[in-house]
């Protein structure tokens, strides 16, 4: 018997105690500025940004630790969830205990103060009343009705109290804004990822973290159509249609079923005259069912489309496999003449050159490149350059470089180029080779000049010429002396073709002692000089451009352009120049299609907290009182008011009611 | 104030409906607010969508109430109506002649006019400070002047601004509050003006200087953004930002950050003053401990009312144009994170009392969060906020 009653007052001490803890408020700031502080993580840390860069940013180690705590997706994370749970608890908690003193508060007249408790306010006052006189009880009660107080009369014996108030509604606003809090919460729960996070932990479902089309996927990596609440993405190819989407899960995805198809017509960027893009829109039509037919509608940023409590919104856009035509020419000794070929964007496809295998990866293609080409530095002058794509060539080897070429010529510095840029990670920018582009617009002089210098033959005749020469001047006619020159000037040539400058160092490295090398450096370039700018004339000649034998200055500077690019090409790392000659362009649109019936729930807080703040903030809470007293000789008007606040105003606002109420007893004086 | 002797009846103190303490005026003037309103609608419904219209339904309604219920406002309200109108009338549909037309280039084209807002707001600090030091009224009142000045011609910066959009290009078109080079305007004009209200309410002008001081910086920053970096050029909207939710949005979080502003300067007058026994520079000039710190909780419950509204609208905004009115990106989290920290705010000076330096430095402090929500995220850290990468 004593033991049970023990516990149960021990059950109920406890569950005062936890009410105590949850309704303090300083657990209540507390939370506050843990929530905030969490928060913060959240920002400086990236959030759902692929693994592969985490590890890359923190190394092994730091990625696991941070993993293992969910930094990466912080505000879904278990322990974040917790303390917003806290927070609801505390918040509930504080309702439960605050409101029914406060509804009753506000109901309450208090006339019984005591006459002791009102003398001791701070602010207050009080008039001595001759006996011969009444005191105007209705005037008092009129003056404080004036200031807009509800006016409750007591009496008792001797004794009137006047018990006034007003904006006792404030109490409300406190209710409203922590009420508000909790729906908020609530709401957000119900949009949250917890259903998915406990299917998960119970193994129901399993996120997909490998790289496979939709249709390999594993079945529990499909979330059903019922699925009250989701948000996710899908790509889909212009004249395509999807019925799913895909959810990022950390590091993979999950695939959710839709109730309806979304066909995608059209998608469309325009931009303003300035390059920058205006609006992005997609021509959108949904077949359900449900529909006699098909709802068509064209969505925008800002425009979303909403059926059947789901919305889809324009989210982003891509290249949806677009087909390109494609021209290959051959950069080097290749003899083969160039050759075209289709390609498709997010496809591969092989080319063989002589007898390696090439898998071409394209990876994307872009239809206006805005540029700004204004020469001086902080001037904007943006043009569209023209299409451009980006591919990968994996060579045998396995190895691969990646490429972005221009589909037409550009102008730098006032001459016309073919821009192709190469890079060997994804990371790094392009650098760019410049191709010279002929007088006729095409590159074929340039690769025709290459094409010379790369063969055996023409290098031979060339070298036979500057044999000729040097002999011509020189004493001893030996032909031994002669083949060597030959052969010398032939290897040299070859070496600068497949090698650049950088050959021909290591050339000069190997035959010449230390102190020698300079001389013999330059000796080797003037050489080659020689002989590139024979071949050079020989390509005008053929094309017959070659007037009254000396190069013009537009023919000078070509030649410039051509050796400059002759010593990159040994780092461009390709056999073939890839030129985009015509293309068929098919975008993709990226559209969020989300779920959230907790919307209205939150909405509906938000609409509870806003009241509620204001009204926290603008009816203030005031009490007034003023009791009547008989006394032997006359009457005592004692006056007193407070407002939980302690604020300035109200101190203003009883001085008023003072004069007032002196208005309508100072007759009596 | 009266006193008692004089009084025989206490009518004068009866607190009246606000209806019944409108004068003519107030009449005439909400009557030209009205027609100015229908003019709006007749000129550039075509404009506007049905939100739009709804908007500008609101916005008549709101500056009615503000001129009624703080009459200074209605003559600024004319003021900034008339040079915008003569301003657009000599524009007459080209932006050319914001070159030619004097008054264009040298007071009334909108980056004129900011500039002038700019020296007036410099100047009213300075006036601000001069009559602290010498106790001259005049000065005050004199700096006063000149803070309605600079908040009128900011203003008419704006609203031409506005103008001056759609001639660059209709297609440019939009409501100058669309990123950090405007929003720095509109941030000075709404601290400026709700500093004002206080000073009337209040009735000293002797903390002007403390809360000019934080719309000089602002100027400050605003000069260099223009001159340093060209911020001032016209640039039309991406696409996320065309939307009516633009319009309410960004001006209430603009009176939330301009009510924490002014709390942090109250702040930093009350930590200067310090303890009033010994009687410092400040503690001798500045009204009492009692009153900065009453206008200090005024301020902030007025910004976290607005703040509240905003960051509510935000997420409304938000569920229209990214498809989730939560998604925890940085700009939406940090507002949390200022929401949060005034809310801690209020809890304490409310439910514990608590006053003096502890709340100046958290008021202080909590400026600080505001600003980095402000533009730090802009600045270092990436999200799906598309304005006013520096
Ligand atoms: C994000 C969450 C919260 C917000 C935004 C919030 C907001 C507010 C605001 C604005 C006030 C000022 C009321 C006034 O002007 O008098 C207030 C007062 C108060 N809050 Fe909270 N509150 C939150 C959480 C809590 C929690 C968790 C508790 C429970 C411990 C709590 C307990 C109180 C109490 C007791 C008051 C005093 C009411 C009064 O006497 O005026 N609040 N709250």
């Amino acid at each position: 018997m004593v033991a049970a009653s023990k516990t149960k007052r021990n059950q109920h001490s406890t569950s005062r105690r936890l009410l105590e803890f949850f309704g303090s408020m300083n657990l209540a700031i507390t939370l506050l500025v843990v929530i905030a502080i969490a928060s913060v993580i959240g920002t400086v840390l990236q959030q759902n940004q692929p693994y592969n860069d985490y590890i890359i940013k923190f190394g092994p180690f730091w990625f696991e630790v941070f993993d293992k705590l969910q930094l990466y997706d912080v505000y879904h994370a278990l322990w974040f969830l917790v303390i917003l749970a806290f927070l609801v608890i505390s918040t509930s908690t504080c309702i439960y205990r605050n409101t029914p003193t406060m509804l009753r508060e506000m109901r309450q007249w208090r006339e019984h103060i005591s006459r002791k408790s009102l003398a001791a306010f701070h602010l207050k006052a009080e008039w001595q009343i001759p006996s011969n006189t009444v005191v105007p009880i209705e005037g008092l009660e009129q003056a404080l009705t004036n200031r807009g107080y509800k006016v409750k009369r007591h009496v008792q014996d001797t004794t009137t109290t006047l018990a006034a108030k007003r904006g006792v509604y404030n109490r409300i606003g406190y209710i409203l804004t922590h009420a508000a809090i909790v729906v908020i919460c609530i709401g957000g729960l119900l949009d949250g990822n917890i259903p998915i996070m406990l299917s998960e932990r119970l193994g129901n479902i399993q996120v997909e973290t490998r790289d496979v089309s939709v249709s390999k996927m594993d079945k529990k990596s499909f979330l059903p159509v019922e699925n009250p609440s989701y948000r996710g993405n899908i790509t889909i190819p212009e004249n395509q249609a999807a019925s799913f989407i895909f959810l990022s899960v950390r590091d993979g995805v999950l695939v959710q079923h839709l109730p309806f198809t979304v066909e995608v017509k059209d998608f469309r960027i325009t931009h303003y005259d300035n390059g920058q893009p205006k609006s992005y829109e997609s021509d959108l039509v949904i077949y359900d069912d449900d529909l006699d037919q098909p709802i068509e509608q064209t969505i925008s940023v800002n425009h979303p489309l909403i059926h059947k409590g789901i919305t889809i919104y324009q989210a982003s856009f891509g290249d949806g496999g677009s087909k390109l035509k494609l021209r290959a020419w051959p950069l080097g000794a290749s003899q083969n003449k160039s050759f075209t070929l289709q390609g498709t964007v997010k496809r591969n496809t092989d080319i063989t050159i002589g007898d390696e295998k090439i898998v071409l990866e394209i990876g994307d293609f872009r239809k206006f490149n805005i540029h700004n080409l204004a020469q001086e530095a902080g001037a904007k002058d943006f043009k569209n350059v023209g299409p451009s794509f980006q591919f990968k060539l994996r060579r045998s080897d396995g190895d691969a470089l990646e490429y972005n070429n221009y589909m037409s010529p550009i102008k730098v510095e006032g001459r016309l180029f073919m821009l192709s840029g190469v890079r060997s990670t994804p990371g790094e920018a392009f650098n760019y080779i410049h191709l010279p582009v002929g007088p006729d617009g095409s590159l074929k002089r340039f690769l025709r000049f290459l094409e010379l210098v790369h063969s055996d033959a023409a290098m031979l005749k060339v070298a036979k010429g500057i044999a000729d020469i040097t002999l011509s001047v020189a004493s001893n006619k030996d032909p031994k002396v002669r083949q060597q020159i030959i052969d010398r000037t032939v290897e040299l040539g070859r070496l600068f073709a497949r090698g650049g400058f950088a050959a021909i160092e290591k050339a000069v490295d190997r035959s010449f002692a230390k102190e020698k090398r300079m001389e013999g450096f330059r000796a080797y370039m003037n050489i080659i000089r020689v002989q590139l700018a024979a071949l050079f004339e020989r390509t005008l000649r053929e094309a017959g451009e070659y007037k009254n034998d000396q190069l013009t200055p537009r023919q000078e500077q070509f030649y410039e352009d051509a050796v400059t690019v002759l010593t990159a090409l040994p780092h461009y790392g390709s056999p073939i120049y890839l030129q985009l000659t015509d293309f068929e362009h098919i975008e993709a649109t990226g559209l969020e299609i989300t779920r959230s019936p907790g919307k209205y729930i939150v909405y509906l807080g938000c609409t509870l907290l806003l009241v509620g703040v204001f009204m926290l903030f603008y009816i203030h809470p005031r009490r007034v009182w003023v009791m009547v007293t008989k006394t032997g000789q006359g009457a005592t008007v004692l006056c007193g008011g407070s407002d939980h606040r302690k604020s300035p105003d109200f101190e203003r606002e009883f001085g008023i009611i003072r004069l007032a109420l002196s208005a309508r007893l100072k007759p009596l004086v | 104030m009266s006193t008692p002797q004089e009084v025989m009846d206490d009518s004068e103190f009866a607190v009246l409906p606000f209806w019944k303490k409108l004068t003519l005026t107030d009449g005439l003037w909400a009557i030209i607010m009205a027609l100015g309103t229908v003019l709006t609608y007749i000129n550039y419904s075509g404009y506007m969508d049905a939100y739009e219209v709804m908007i500008l339904v609101g916005t008549l309604i709101s500056i009615v109430s503000l001129g009624w219920r703080w009459r200074p406002t209605q003559i600024l309200v004319l003021v900034v109506s008339a040079l915008s109108l003569f301003a657009m009338w000599l524009y007459a549909g080209d932006i050319a002649r914001g070159e030619q037309s004097f008054f264009l280039k040298f007071l009334f084209s909108s980056q004129s006019a900011v500039m002038w807002m700019s020296a007036l707001f410099v100047m009213a600090t300075v006036a601000y400070f001069w009559g602290l030091t010498t106790r001259s009224d005049f000065i005050n009142r004199v700096a006063s002047g000149m803070t309605w000045c600079a908040a009128a011609m900011g203003l008419v910066g704006l609203m031409v601004r506005w103008l001056e959009s759609y001639l660059i290009n209709p297609d440019y078109g939009h409501i100058p509050v669309s990123n950090l080079y405007e929003v720095f305007i509109l941030f000075s004009i709404v601290t400026a003006l709700l500093y004002l209200y206080y000073e009337q309410r209040s009735g000293t002008k002797t903390l002007g200087g403390f809360v000019l001081l934080i719309i000089s910086a602002a100027v400050g920053f605003l000069l260099w953004y223009a001159f340093g970096k060209e911020a001032h050029i016209i640039q039309p909207l991406v696409p996320a930002l065309q939307s009516y939710w633009m319009k309410i949005h960004v001006p209430a979080n603009f009176i939330g950050y301009g009510c924490f502003a002014i709390a942090a300067m109250l702040g930093v007058a009350l930590l200067l003053i310090g303890d009033r026994s010994k009687r410092g520079f400040f503690a001798s000039r500045l009204p009492d401990v009692a009153v900065i710190d009453d206008l200090q909780y005024k301020a902030i419950a007025l910004g976290f009312a607005f703040f509240t509204l905003a960051t509510i609208l935000g997420a409304l905004w938000a569920a229209e144009a990214w498809g989730s009115y939560w998604s925890w990106d940085p700009k939406e989290t940090w507002a949390l994170i200022v929401w949060l920290n005034y809310a801690a705010w209020l809890h304490m000076r409310l439910t514990k009392g608590w006053r003096g330096a502890t709340m100046a430095w958290w008021s202080v402090i909590g400026l600080f969060v505001t600003i980095f929500a402000f533009l730090g995220v802009n600045m270092f850290l990436s999200g799906l906020h598309s304005y006013g990468e520096l």
